[in-house]
């Protein structure tokens, strides 16, 4: 697990969501996670997929062809 | 070449993070045989030099690229056909070619040695990424 530090936040906003916690009778902390849950479960658009591959691709070095090989044979114990 | 539907090999479901040398596979709707899944994750985790969450944040984007992932079995015979023929390749390589084969699709890769092997299969070579 890993721990996450937002700044910024809007106080007016982080005052609902503190109400709603409070409501769901969750600290806001266990109400944050569950929403970071939800999110994260949600299948993410084409055009959202897109952009991820797109942004693993940039700045990347790929394995060269002979590298691929090598390690896939490996792989096979070949 | 865009295309509106193919079978993916392990290198062209690779190009799609960049970790292969190619322009990621442009085509509607992907099929893959889960063996090349399999492989993409031996060939992930030596890229990512063992790192899990960068490996399961590529397969977290593969996977979805795919519409369906194919089980060797029912492409069991050209299967064999293809692996007494050519001995020298990779039996994933040619998983990904017999499925081409049976579900009527272009076969998208990075690997030109297999342009060819099935006169029946339309070998989609993916360009080299500049």
């Amino acid at each position: 697990m890993v721990s996450v530090t937002i700044k910024d936040i809007d106080p007016d906003g982080l005052e609902v969501v503190t109400r709603k916690a409070a409501a769901a009778g969750m600290s806001v902390q266990e109400y944050l996670r569950r929403l970071i849950a939800r999110d994260a479960a949600q299948p993410l658009l084409p055009n959202q997929l897109a952009e991820l591959a797109r942004q693993r691709r940039e700045g990347r070095t790929p394995l060269s062809m002979e590298e691929f090989n090598r390690i896939r044979r490996r792989a096979l114990g070949a | 070449m865009h295309l509106d539907a193919a079978v993916a090999d392990t290198s062209a479901l690779l190009a799609i993070v960049g970790a292969m040398p190619l322009e990621p596979p442009g085509a509607d709707a992907l099929w893959a045989p889960d063996g090349a899944l399999l492989e993409a994750v031996a060939v992930l985790r030596s890229f990512h030099d063992g790192r899990t969450p960068d490996v399961l944040g590529d397969l977290a984007v593969i996977g979805p690229m795919v519409s369906e992932w194919i089980s060797a079995h029912v492409a069991l015979t050209p299967l064999v056909d293809l692996a007494i023929a050519h001995p020298d390749q990779l039996i994933v390589d040619l998983t990904a070619l017999a499925v081409a084969k049976v579900t009527h699709l272009p076969l998208v890769t990075g690997q030109p040695d297999l342009v060819g092997l099935d006169p029946d299969v339309a070998v989609v070579v993916l360009p080299r990424r500049t």
